[in-house]
Parts: structure tokens; C-alpha cells; sequence
């Protein structure tokens, strides 16, 4: 080869290579597993504390929108309700959101869906909307 | 001492001894077979270091069912495939510029004593795939059977002989340049 080595490199090389193997401890390349291996497990930890959260959050999102179908179960004959915007219609639909909240439900709004969901024409017209 | 003869030393219970053998053995073969890749003493001797770590780390799990010396070579060449590997990604750069890198080595390598057609032979191994000069490195310097080859590789006997045909040429053509 025309490569040499440093005077005396190869017994030097092999006094460090047993001397590595003898202290185990000192070891890189088994230091370094760990090392990897730690990195690995802090990284799993990590993914799995995130996804528990994600999954949390989902879970209680869920609920939520569980418990809010149930509230306006309960209170459909409450037409304002029905009306408000809630979070599915800021994510699909920002745009009637914004003009909601701007101008509020007509009153030819309200009247609409009270005939839409049959409330009787009496009670319509005993609601003082001024 | 012979791979048998380590062995048997290894399996009577004599790890250290046998392990020493070993480097004793193979420290100079596998020195030079590094560094026909990374083209440096000091990268070489890192490299070197860590595969007989993980030759001692991994002796326990040799089953014998493969040679000694391959199965040594080829943690030093998945060693040095890793090395060549980390360089590129480290610095997000191509093979080519690695190969560049590898060039301007050999010709700052304080220990390089060839002569000028050694140093065009090297840099012109240096120009050729990472594949095609392992085999070329194995098979021209290590003077290693196509068979021993394919142990070490893991790659067919017919693929690295197409290989080792492709390198051929290639050296050949950048030689013929300075004739």
C-alpha cells in the first residue's frame, strides 16, 4: 500500500481496543447504544404523551359535542339556540359565522323557523319580539 | 493464529484471549481496508476502534455458521458504508462531492508515500460507487474469492462479478489518461 501509519500505531491501537473492552463502562460503542437506546425510549415517551393528549383532547372534544347535541335536545322547542353558531359552523362555514354574529337573526329569521318547526300559530303570535 | 484456533480458544472460555488473537490477526487487514474508503488515518483508526468494539459486543451471537473472517469483514465494511453514509448526510451533500473530498485527501494525506500512478489508482478507486469499490477494493487488494465476497456483501456472485468489470474499466480509462 502506498499508505503508511504513525511509528508503533498498530500495538497502540490494540493496547486501546482491550483497554476499551475492559472497562465497559468507558466503552463508546456500548455507551453510545445506550445513548441510542435512551434517545429512542425519550422519543417513544415523547410521541406517546402527545398522543395522549391528541387523543384526550379528541375524547373530550367528543364529549363536548356529545353534550351539546344533548343540550339542544333538550331545549329544541328554545328556537335561539338552534340559531347560535357553534364551533362546527366557525370550522365549515366562517363566512355565514361572521355574518351571524354581525347582524343577529332577523325577526322574518325567527318567524320562519317557528313555522318551519310547527310551533303553533297562536304562540306566534303572542311572542313580543319588539 | 487461525480462525479455528480463535474460535476454539473463544469457546474454551478464554474471551479475552481470543478476542486479543483477533485483533491481533486482523487489526492491519482491516486498517487498510477502511481506509481505502475514508482516505484518512485519523477517521480510520475511529473506525477501526469501533469495529472491533462491535466485534467483541457481537461475538457472543456468532454462530460459526458463516467464516470468522467474513463475518469480521463485514462489520468493518458496514462500518465504513455507514461512515461514507453519515458524511453524506451530515453535510446534505452527493457522492460526488464526498468522492471530491476523498481526492483532496489523498493528496494532503501526510501519509500517503506512493508514488504518482499509486495516488492516480486511488483517486480513481475514490471516483467509483460506494458498491463497485468495495468489490473493486476486495477483490483487487484483499485479493478475495467472488464467493468470500458475496459472504461479506451479501450480494451474488454474478452481480459482483459485473461489478468488479465496471470498476475494472472505469480505473482502466483514468489511467489510460496519463499514458
Amino acid at each position: 500500500m502506498p499508505f503508511s501509519v504513525p511509528d508503533g500505531y498498530f500495538d497502540n491501537m490494540q493496547r486501546q481496543v482491550m483497554e476499551r473492552i475492559g472497562a465497559p463502562a468507558a466503552n463508546p460503542v456500548l455507551s453510545a447504544r445506550k445513548s441510542i437506546t435512551y434517545r429512542i425510549l425519550q422519543a417513544a415517551a415523547a410521541a406517546a404523551m402527545a398522543a395522549a393528549v391528541v387523543m384526550g383532547g379528541v375524547s373530550l372534544s367528543g364529549n363536548i359535542s356529545d353534550s351539546r347535541a344533548e343540550e339542544r335536545m333538550i331545549n329544541e322547542s328554545f328556537f335561539y339556540t338552534e340559531m347560535m353558531p357553534n364551533d362546527t359552523d366557525i370550522l365549515y362555514d366562517s363566512d355565514s359565522y361572521v355574518y351571524i354574529a354581525d347582524t343577529g337573526p332577523s325577526e322574518e329569521d325567527i318567524i320562519d323557523y317557528l313555522i318551519y318547526s310547527g310551533t303553533p300559530v297562536e304562540l306566534l303570535n303572542e311572542t313580543d319580539y319588539e | 493464529m487461525s480462525d479455528r484456533e480463535i474460535m476454539r480458544l473463544y469457546r474454551s472460555g478464554a474471551t479475552e484471549r481470543a478476542f486479543e488473537a483477533i485483533v491481533s490477526t486482523y487489526r492491519e487487514r482491516l486498517y487498510w481496508h477502511i481506509r481505502r474508503f475514508t482516505c484518512s488515518h485519523e477517521d480510520t483508526d475511529d473506525l477501526l476502534q469501533d469495529t472491533f468494539s462491535k466485534i467483541w459486543a457481537a461475538l457472543p451471537s456468532f454462530r460459526e455458521d458463516a467464516q470468522l473472517f467474513t463475518w469480521i469483514y463485514r462489520i468493518a465494511t458496514n462500518e465504513a458504508l455507514n461512515f461514507l453514509r453519515k458524511k453524506k448526510v451530515r453535510a446534505m451533500i452527493s457522492f460526488e462531492d464526498i468522492r471530491s473530498d476523498m481526492e483532496r485527501k489523498i493528496d494532503s494525506d501526510p501519509y500517503f508515500n506512493g508514488d504518482a500512478i499509486q495516488r492516480r489508482l486511488h483517486k480513481a478507486i475514490q471516483k467509483l460507487p460506494p458498491k463497485q469499490r468495495l468489490v473493486f477494493n476486495l477483490r483487487y487488494f484483499d485479493e478475495m474469492k467472488y464467493e468470500e465476497i458475496s459472504e461479506i456483501t451479501g450480494i451474488t456472485t454474478g452481480s459482483l462479478k459485473a461489478s468488479y468489470h465496471h470498476a475494472y474499466n472505469k480505473i482502466k480509462t483514468e489511467l489510460e489518461k496519463i499514458f
